[in-house]
């Protein structure tokens, strides 16, 4: 597999003390990469490194091979990486349809980019069937789908997602995940990162533990699903958390 | 049993959307009430009602024997009732060891003498090491991950006493291994008499924890009782957990 993003020993602080302190990833091309660990671990960090909105003090950042360091966060997402980011991002005061074209802002013919919404609809019908209610007034799992969509208008090289699961109940939360891993059967590049982490290391190609600013440990999903050191430490007990979804 | 928290008839409309119509329940003294539904079911705008931070259409919040015609989140805190927030809030500058200090909720007073905070601090950073935070007790809360927040902010309602404790998502964004932790201090405080009502999307946490589970659907309760009656609900399958 072609090797799409590359991190070599990334360092990284917001103040005081360093969150990233030697960061090794790599992401091959067609990947779901899972990103798990402890609170406070940098997971989130190392996406805003990558997306450009914190930069490295040390280390290097490749996208295909070229060093992206001192790229801004716009010309990062021109070369094709996208950021979804935690907290809720859609204009609540703007319609789904709206939003959508709101991913591809940076492009200036307006009869492309609406074409790409109308396939980029097909992928995620809840953008056709609520295209014109305000987003605001969308539950939080449509949100989600309608953020994951709007994330696709650029035709991305790599999404980066940051705990998209968050905050959705049980249903919403499957759907959230169904739709990932649907992107990635598209043949779609993800860095992903989830603290539901038996369903984050379920749909994932690859997994990566990152604990105090450096990985850990690397694997495929299931061989970290199937560490027992992996579980006791980061995975907590074997949670029925679908312990609910009968029938 | 007698009811700590009361709300009668609750409504609240934003625009054309009514988030929360004409709901009613009980939290009874001594319970672990959960409130679960579907995303944008009304449960925190539920919590914001009962708290203050928001003032209802129509309805009435009832809490330890009074009926609150206005509630006002600084008088409900007075009076026993503590929250938490989906989105932890906590004070951006002060550090995460302060954060804990402070919401002991000493005389505003003791806070500018020099002996405070004694006792409060060795509770403080036995709470901070529980929760994974020794290495940041002394950084400003502004600089704490998402997560990290969330445990602070859950830290901070273990330091006050109050009598009701609501939880918005105390799971969401913590890593599974905490989420342990989270339980039994919500276990502990129970024991000493704490009153809590959760709002919580995990599913193993709310059968575990929560007797009853009252199950809000369009802003009103679809069902309501123990977890074993309510997962069998067909109402709660179709609305909640689908199939």
């Amino acid at each position: 597999m072609a090797e799409l993003l590359r991190l070599d020993g990334v360092v990284a602080s917001y103040g005081a003390g360093d969150v990233l302190r030697g960061v090794d990833l790599v992401v091959n091309a067609g990947e779901i990469v899972c990103l798990i660990g402890p609170n406070g671990a940098g997971k989130s960090t190392v996406l805003n490194t990558v997306s450009g909105l914190l930069r490295p003090r040390a280390g290097g950042i490749r996208l295909g091979g070229e060093t992206i360091n001192g790229l801004s966060p716009r010309d990062r997402l021109r070369r094709g990486i996208v950021h979804v980011l935690q907290d809720r991002s859609l204009f609540p005061a703007m319609t789904v349809w709206e939003n959508v074209l709101m991913g591809a802002y940076l492009v200036r013919d307006a009869a492309a980019v609406a074409r790409r919404a109308e396939q980029v609809a097909e992928r995620f019908p809840i953008v056709g069937q609520r295209r014109g209610d305000l987003a605001g007034s969308l539950s939080g799992g449509e949100q989600k789908q309608v953020e994951l969509a709007r994330s696709l208008m650029l035709d991305p090289e790599l999404i980066l997602l940051d705990e998209p699961s968050i905050g959705l109940a049980p249903r919403a939360r499957r759907a959230v995940f169904d739709a990932i891993a649907a992107l990635g059967a598209d043949g779609r590049t993800v860095l992903l990162v989830e603290q539901n982490a038996r369903s984050g290391l379920a749909i994932a190609d690859r997994a990566a533990v990152l604990d105090a600013g450096v990985v850990r440990l690397t694997g495929t999903g299931q061989a970290l699903l199937d560490d027992p050191g992996v579980a006791r430490l980061y995975l907590g007990a074997a949670a029925g958390v679908e312990g609910m979804r009968s029938r | 049993m007698t009811a700590l928290l009361t709300v009668a008839h609750l409504t609240k409309r934003f625009g054309g959307v009514t988030a929360v119509d004409d709901c009613g329940f009980a939290v009874e003294e001594g319970t672990i009430t959960g409130l679960i539904g579907p995303n944008g079911s009304g449960k925190t705008t539920v919590f914001n009602l009962v708290t203050g931070y928001l003032a209802a259409d129509a309805g009435t919040v009832t809490f330890d024997g009074r009926t609150v015609r206005r509630p006002d989140p600084a008088r409900m805190y007075r009076r026993g009732l503590c929250r938490t927030f989906q989105q932890a809030r906590v004070f951006a500058g002060l550090t995460a060891l302060e954060n804990l200090v402070v919401a002991a909720g000493r005389a505003r007073r003791a806070l500018f003498t020099p002996r405070f905070g004694g006792g409060d601090t060795d509770r403080a950073r036995g709470l901070l090491a529980e929760f994974g935070l020794s290495a940041v007790a002394d950084s400003p809360a502004g600089e704490l991950s998402y997560g990290q927040r969330k445990l602070l902010e859950f830290a901070a309602v273990l330091m006050s006493r109050p009598k009701l404790v609501l939880l918005d998502e105390p799971s969401a964004g913590v890593n599974p291994v905490l989420v342990g932790t989270i339980e039994r201090h919500i276990r502990d405080r129970h024991a000493t008499g704490t009153t809590f009502l959760v709002v919580e999307h995990d599913m193993s946490l709310v059968m575990r924890l929560c007797d009853p589970v009252v199950v809000l659907d369009r802003g009103a309760p679809i069902a309501a009782g123990p977890p074993a009656d309510v997962r069998a609900d067909p109402a709660v399958l179709d609305a909640y957990l689908g199939s």
